[in-house]
């Protein structure tokens, strides 16, 4: 006899939403600004997995990314530059039901942040994290940033950044418990897509990095890399993202690696010339740390008064109830 | 019994020949046989006695008035059951219904104009009131056989139906000798119902005009009838019967029977049991009494005799009236009595009456110091049980010794029998006479029933079955429930072999063991396997000698052996429990397997929903008072405890929870709360069991049906919970919705988790309206399973013989639903039986179990399980197993491949003996259903011994015998073998009675066959097709000479030529065609020209409507913001050329510029007068490549 599922019952009646419906209001970001291509992929993820408005919650630090919750009409937190990522564990401890989101910009993760990105990382608590990799600070109008490319002038370096650039990739896949990693690009719309797709499937921390175009400083750092398809690397498999013909076509450099193999993902990263493209790592077994510290027994109100005025008693005597609470401390 | 004609009786004379004895039941059974058409009990009659006295009595079919026997009848259910005899009685026939119990099926508008008699036994003495129906009361045998013929005389002449109350407690009734059974007395005082007579009073003469015949025939005629009109001239007409019946017989009765009435001062009216005490102890308590007492019995107490009772009550000093209700205002003379005059009450309830205690009473009563007698005056508080205690005539007889003929050779008998000699041609005859009509009249033969003889097959069967038993049921094993003790051990001995050959000891040991653990098994406690392994080993070891060191490798083996043991568990041997232990254990297994995680939802489901009631702010004002009382003492003066709680009252503004809110939140908890223990008790699973038995069957399927509407308000209240708990409940939406919640709107994840309801029926007691009642909750698709538990194989209408049990038509029934699991069984094989139990209890769906478990008090020779296994065997009780869950072609779903041989008729085996020259033979014996009734002692007058002298060549074995045609078999005889005490391997004719019921079995496992080996058949079938169309195309092509690769060649050929221009010559061979081929194959360079001019052509095309590689757009807003009419996102929020009319060129081209992504294509402009068209055009080149 037919059934129909549980979901059918929930859903009785309510509109499915549209792209429109998450975003809150216009983008202010520079046109060509390659946060917009971020944005407009996560807007669609969104739509494809009809997340309601009040269980999404986007957590920012401070930059030219960290615009990004102003734009979500989900709940949002814009907070202190590099401490995106605390807050962000913090909401999913307490709101284990929410979907958690966390943009950053490569200064807000790998410089000021980068001891909350380590630990979050070991943490593994199920969120999303998004670097958006633009390689300089933007907002503050150009300042070089860990991942600039050496030689950089900047305000700060007017004679040429000198050290070589962070590899956040290969930083990433050092930590324990990495559980997601994966490299994407703004200017090829439908693999970010994808990407950001398997990260919110993934159970753990799912960490993006998105190397972003700055059209206003940096309009020419990445066009070697637009205009010449073999200076990518397309990673494509079956248990990461499958990449589709038009895309092998065009990108000839393609390789099937399998997300689970570790080294050869830490392999993948260190190479010089050639930027991976995929999901460079991918494991579901670790355990995330909300589920290891998740509350077993659920508290009614009733208890936790009791529990707290146990606890207030050794301070206090209680006179109200009938019995008389002798406590030891009681002065 | 009398001999017919005898035309006067009077009370002098005297009956040469023994009376025979009897109780009230065979009494009334004896003479309803005797005298009416129709006769019949209910199939669902609860007493044991009653059952079994009719199946007795009606099989020896005394003579009857009619000179052909009555019909008899055994209705299901009891209002039915009155129909069916109304319905009887006025198409003409003389009908009588007998019935026990307090539940008198009385009042119903079918029975007025009926005149046929009930009889009904009532220990309890509870009457009821009867307003249609006149009742009489017998108390004695002799009472109730002739109540019996005036009942129906009385019935026939008023028209009303008549109701005989029986209020005999058989423990305490002798069997009378009774005066009765008269043939030609019966006849005359009833006559038939087709006579004519004239209509008795004025009433009928109106209705039924002057003349009338005896018993109606208004089947066609539709008549209203006052039954008021007729009812009050029944008093005439029992009247007339008295005095009619004390002519003819010399017995007579009156409306009140009195003793001792005319010189008492107080009169005690009682009936039925109470009577014939107090007629005992009459004259004790007069001795003890300073009044007279007298005693009367109302013989007629509906409709009541007021004026007979008032002229024996004038004058007297007291009236007792003896009630069997506790509240005597129930019973139906109390009313009556009470216009008539005032009189004192004693209840008496079940049980003996205390002499000392009533006689106490008795004084205080004629005192008159009390109006109202309430107390219980019997001794014993018996319970009062609907069952009659009838003792079967052949209780007496002890239980057969079993035979024992393991290991034994098996002799034929030997041919040298004294005895009379009888020609062949005779001998032959008698045989078959009996063989047709089941009766002998040989007296010779006479004796050969009923003796100790056994199947010969079932010498074999028992080694099979020690492999089978005792078994270890291991709890939480989903894969091995139930594992037979041998096998396990059998497994551990081919385990330690392999690796190491010649190790005897260890087998040794081991069997041994096997046989100790065999012997200590004991069904009074159930003891775990590792307990009973060690007291084996402990007994074997001591009973060891101890000087070879055989002990100490004993010992040592075992040990390795017993760390072997894989799992442990309960040690059951088999009883009527053991499968209801498994279904308990295969119960608990699922369910807690199934609710492992929702418990711990639910409960926080109930919590948060009681968080929400909790969070009822406006109540929660706090007050100045309650602040302070929660501060020391020491501190109060410090705090300001006003302003604390204006700041609480401002800050909360009072939400108060919307009253519908309130309500709903309070409603689905409690629904939640409802089912909530079946979730928690995973160790229970009698919350579960709902068990349907004698009388309750009807009350169970409506607790069930309760049940079901429980479950569907739990999943509404589980639903509506989650929705509130997200405060997503919106009752505009939602409250149309729930409001129609029915069992249809459980989702599937909701059915998984759906308690199961356990049903457990036994055969006996169903009739079929709870069938219907039943098969409509099948229909649904929730999970209840249904545990019919069959004692007997064979219905016990047995006068039907033909039809099969219902139990086997339930599963059938079962089947064609399409989703019911079926699974049928006898428990011969445990393991097997736990695994069909196990899928049934999985399955999420609604289940059958058809269960063998065999006879109830098993009074034949053959214990338990033998007789589980002669059911399978026999293809009595088959083993089926329908499972829908497993494919959903039919074919794979229905499984019959457990049963032995499933493919023959028969289970064969080969069957050694010694014969009577001392050869050894041996012969392919095959155990039918026939040999299956053989083992049942209630089957003992169908199977007639054979001694070897009478032996005839026409004879045959059974299973030969039943594949012969009619024509083959006219002057065959089938026999079975059975063997004898003295290991006799003996010859045994069954009747034809029996024979047809075999053919009859036959045949239901004949469409099993079918039906179970469908899918075999189908891929027979297949692969016959298949073989027929390769015969076909191998035909084929020998005959056209060419293989197919050539036809193809040529048609293609052909076709090629056609198209080229050339000229088709037909031809028998390739290569003229080829030659062919080459003449035209000169255009084809042609053709490839033009290709490639075209293909150059292409190249050369440039693009002229403008476009966007959409897919690579990354939506950074700057060409919708130059024009958003022309530029537009689509659903993915991915630029598109919307309307290329929208804008000028130059605003294409400038956003094909300012594109950081570069995938706009300006293309060719449309509007040739645009200004500054060729510096627009140079600019746009780049991007059109």
């Amino acid at each position: 006899m037919y059934r129909y599922s549980e979901d059918v019952l929930i859903d009785l009646e309510r509109k499915p939403y549209s792209m429109e419906d998450y975003q809150s209001a216009e983008p202010r970001w520079c046109p060509g600004c390659g946060d917009n291509s971020i944005l407009t992929a996560v807007q669609r993820l969104c739509r494809d997995e009809q997340i309601p408005l009040e269980k999404a919650v986007f957590v920012s630090g401070i930059g030219c990314s960290s615009r990004f919750p102003h734009y979500m009409k989900t709940y949002g937190f814009h907070s202190l530059h590099g401490r995106a990522l605390p807050i962000a564990q913090g909401i999913k401890i307490r709101r284990p039901d929410l979907h958690v989101f966390v943009n950053m910009g490569d200064g807000d993760c790998c410089s000021i942040g980068t001891a909350h990105w380590i630990h979050a990382i070991r943490y593994n608590m199920n969120m999303v994290a998004i670097v958006h990799d633009n390689e300089i600070y933007g907002l503050t109008k150009m300042q070089v940033s860990p991942t600039s490319p050496q030689g950089l002038k900047t305000s700060t370096t007017p004679y040429g950044s000198y050290l070589k650039p962070l590899n956040i990739l290969s930083t990433t896949l050092g930590v324990t418990n990495a559980s997601f990693v994966a490299n994407g690009v703004e200017w090829i719309p439908d693999l970010l897509y994808k990407t950001i797709r398997e990260a919110f499937h993934h159970k753990g921390f799912s960490f993006i990095r998105i190397m972003q175009r700055c059209p206003h400083y940096l309009p020419t750092l990445f066009d070697p890399m637009i205009t010449d398809p073999n200076k990518i690397l397309l990673l494509s498999h079956e248990k990461g993202i499958q990449a589709d013909d038009v895309l092998k076509r065009i990108y000839k450099n393609v390789e099937e690696h399998d997300p689970s193999n570790l080294n050869r993902a830490r392999e993948i990263v260190s190479m010089e010339g050639k930027i991976p493209v995929g999901v460079l790592y991918r494991n579901e077994e670790i355990p995330t740390y909300d589920d290891l510290r998740k509350n077993t027994q659920f508290f009614s109100p009733e208890m936790r008064e009791k529990a707290l005025n146990k606890e207030f008693d050794k301070f206090a005597i209680n006179t109200v109830d009938s019995e008389v609470v002798d406590s030891e401390d009681s002065r | 019994m009398k001999t017919a004609g005898k035309k006067e009786a009077s009370k002098t004379k005297k009956r040469k020949t023994e009376k025979p004895t009897f109780d009230s039941l065979t009494a009334v059974i004896e003479t309803e046989l005797r005298c009416s058409e129709a006769v019949g009990i209910r199939k669902n009659e609860p007493s044991n006695s009653l059952r079994q006295a009719w199946q007795q009595t009606s099989k020896q079919n005394p003579p009857n008035i009619y000179n052909a026997p009555p019909t008899i009848f055994k209705t299901l259910g009891n209002f039915s059951a009155i129909d069916q005899f109304a319905g009887l009685a006025k198409s003409g026939l003389r009908a009588s219904l007998i019935g026990s119990g307090d539940q008198i099926p009385v009042g119903y508008n079918t029975l007025s104009i009926a005149p046929f008699v009930m009889h009904w036994f009532l220990p309890s003495g509870k009457f009821v009131p009867t307003p249609n129906m006149f009742q009489l009361v017998a108390r004695t045998a002799q009472q109730a056989a002739d109540f019996s013929l005036i009942a129906h005389y009385m019935a026939e002449r008023s028209l009303c139906p008549g109701l005989v109350i029986h209020t005999q407690n058989f423990e305490n009734t002798q069997n009378e000798k009774l005066e009765v059974f008269d043939l030609e007395e019966m006849r005359t005082f009833l006559g038939l119902p087709d006579d004519e007579i004239e209509s008795p009073s004025e009433i009928q003469r109106k209705y039924f005009g002057g003349k009338r015949k005896r018993i109606p025939d208004y089947s066609k005629l539709s008549l209203s009838v006052e039954t008021d009109e007729l009812m009050k001239e029944v008093p005439s007409f029992l009247k007339e019967a008295l005095e009619k019946f004390a002519a003819l017989t010399g017995r007579s009765y009156d409306f009140i029977e009195q003793v001792k009435t005319n010189a008492a001062d107080v009169v005690i009216i009682a009936t039925g049991r109470n009577f014939n005490w107090l007629a005992e102890n009459l004259a004790k308590l007069n001795k003890g009494s300073n009044s007279k007492i007298g005693l009367a019995h109302p013989v007629i107490i509906s409709p009541f005799p007021g004026d007979h009772i008032s002229k024996i009550l004038k004058g007297k000093k007291r009236v007792i009236f003896i009630s069997s209700y506790s509240s005597p205002e129930y019973d139906p003379p109390f009313s009556k009595l009470a216009e008539l005059t005032k009189f004192v009450t004693f209840s008496v309830s079940a049980g003996q009456i205390d002499f000392k205690k009533f006689q106490d009473n008795l004084e205080t009563a004629i005192d008159g110091s009390s109006q109202k007698f309430e107390f219980d005056i019997s001794v014993q508080k018996e319970k009062l049980s609907s069952e009659l205690a009838h003792k079967p005539k052949d209780e007496a007889e002890p239980k057969k010794k079993p035979i024992e003929t393991k290991g034994q050779v098996i002799k034929e008998e030997s041919p040298d029998e004294a005895g009379t000699e009888i020609s062949s041609g005779d001998n032959f005859r008698q045989l078959l006479s009996y063989f047709i009509t089941g009766k002998v009249t040989d007296l010779d033969l006479q004796k050969n029933f009923g003796l100790n003889l056994r199947p010969a097959y079932l010498s074999k069967s028992e080694n099979v079955l020690n492999r089978n038993f005792p078994v270890c049921l291991s709890r939480n094993n989903s894969e091995h429930l139930v594992k037979p003790v041998s096998k396990m051990i059998d497994e551990i001995i081919i385990e330690e072999t392999k690796s190491d050959e010649g190790n005897d000891s260890f087998k040794n040991n081991l069997s041994l063991l096997k046989l100790k653990l065999e012997s200590l098994v004991n069904g009074k406690k159930v003891e775990k396997l590792s307990e009973l392994w060690d007291r084996a080993t402990e007994s074997i070891l001591s009973e060891m000698k101890t000087d070879n060191g055989s002990k100490e490798e004993a010992q040592k083996n075992l040990q390795k052996a017993r760390a072997k043991l894989g799992i442990d568990g309960e040690v059951l041997s088999y009883d009527p429990s053991f499968p209801l232990r498994v279904i308990d254990e295969s119960v608990r297994m699922v369910w807690a397997e199934k609710t492992v995680y929702f418990s711990d939802l639910l409960e926080l489901l109930i919590t948060q929903l009681m968080g929400i009631l909790g969070v009822d702010l406006s109540a929660k004002s706090e007050s100045e008072e309650n602040f302070g009382s929660s501060v020391a003492s020491a501190f109060k003066d410090e705090m300001d405890f006003e302003s604390f709680s204006n700041i609480v009252d401002e800050s909360f503004e009072s939400q108060p929870l919307p009253k519908a809110k309130q309500l709903r939140v309070q409603n689905i908890l409690k629904d939640l709360r409802e089912l909530h223990p079946l979730y928690s008790a995973v160790g229970k699973s009698n919350l579960f069991e709902f068990h349907c038995d004698a009388t309750s069957c009807a009350t169970t399927i409506g607790q069930i049906q309760a049940r079901i509407r429980k479950t569907t308000k739990f999943f509404r209240a589980f639903h509506i919970a989650k929705l509130e708990i997200e405060n997503k409940y919106k009752e505009e939406k939602h409250d149309r919705f729930f409001n129609e919640y029915s069992t249809n709107h459980l989702t599937a994840e909701d059915l998984e988790i759906t308690p199961p309801i356990l049903l457990y029926v036994n055969s006996q007691f169903m009739d079929e309206t709870q069938l219907a009642a039943i098969s409509e909750i099948l229909t649904t698709d929730l999970p209840i399973k249904i545990i019919l538990l069959n004692n007997d194989v064979i219905d016990q209408s047995d006068l039907l013989p033909d039809q099969p049990t219902w139990s086997t038509k339930f599963a059938n029934m079962a089947i064609a639903l399409n989703n019911v699991y079926v699974f049928q069984s006898a428990v011969a094989d445990g393991e097997q039986f736990a695994g069909g139990i196990l899928n049934g209890m999985k399955y999420n769906g609604p289940a059958l179990f058809n269960i063998y478990a065999g006879p109830e008090g098993n009074s034949s020779s053959v214990p338990f399980d033998l007789l589980s296994l002669m059911a399978v065997e026999s293809r009595a009780f088959p083993t089926l197993v329908y499972n829908p869950a497993k494919s959903s072609d039919w074919g794979l779903r229905f499984n019959i491949h457990d049963n032995p041989q499933f493919e023959n008729d028969w289970t064969l085996e080969k069957f050694t003996y010694e014969d009577s020259n001392g050869n050894e033979t041996s012969v392919d014996l095959a155990f039918t259903f026939v040999d299956f009734l053989a083992a049942d002692p209630r089957f003992t007058d169908h199977f007639l011994y054979l001694p070897r002298k009478r032996w005839h060549e026409n004879m045959v074995l059974v299973q030969d015998y039943l594949k012969l045609n009619p024509k083959d078999s006219k002057y065959k005889l089938p026999y079975i073998l059975m063997t004898g005490e003295n290991c006799t391997l003996c010859r045994v004719i069954p009747s034809s009675f029996v024979v047809r019921m075999a053919l009859s079995w036959l045949d239901i496992w004949r469409s099993l066959q079918e039906a179970g080996l469908y899918k075999e058949e189908r891929t027979r079938l297949e692969e016959e097709r298949r073989k027929g169309i390769e015969e076909v195309e191998q035909k084929y092509q020998k005959e056209s000479g060419k293989s197919e690769n050539d036809l193809k060649k040529e048609i293609i050929t052909n076709l090629l030529t056609r198209l080229l221009g050339g000229d088709i010559k037909p031809s028998t061979d390739g290569t003229a065609l080829s030659a062919q081929l080459e003449t035209i194959s000169a255009p084809t360079l042609e053709v490839q020209k033009a290709g490639e001019e075209v293909a150059e052509k292409e190249e050369a095309v440039e693009i002229v409507e403008p476009y966007i590689d959409t897919l690579l757009c990354t939506s950074c807003n700057d060409c919708t913001n130059i024009n958003s009419r022309m530029f537009a996102y689509n659903e993915n929020k991915q630029a598109y050329i919307k309307d290329a009319k929208a804008g000028t060129f130059k605003e294409l081209v400038k956003a094909a510029e300012k594109c950081p992504a570069r995938i706009i294509h300006p293309g060719k402009p449309k509007n040739p007068s645009e200004p500054g068209l060729d510096k627009l055009i140079k600019r746009a080149e780049p991007f059109n490549k």
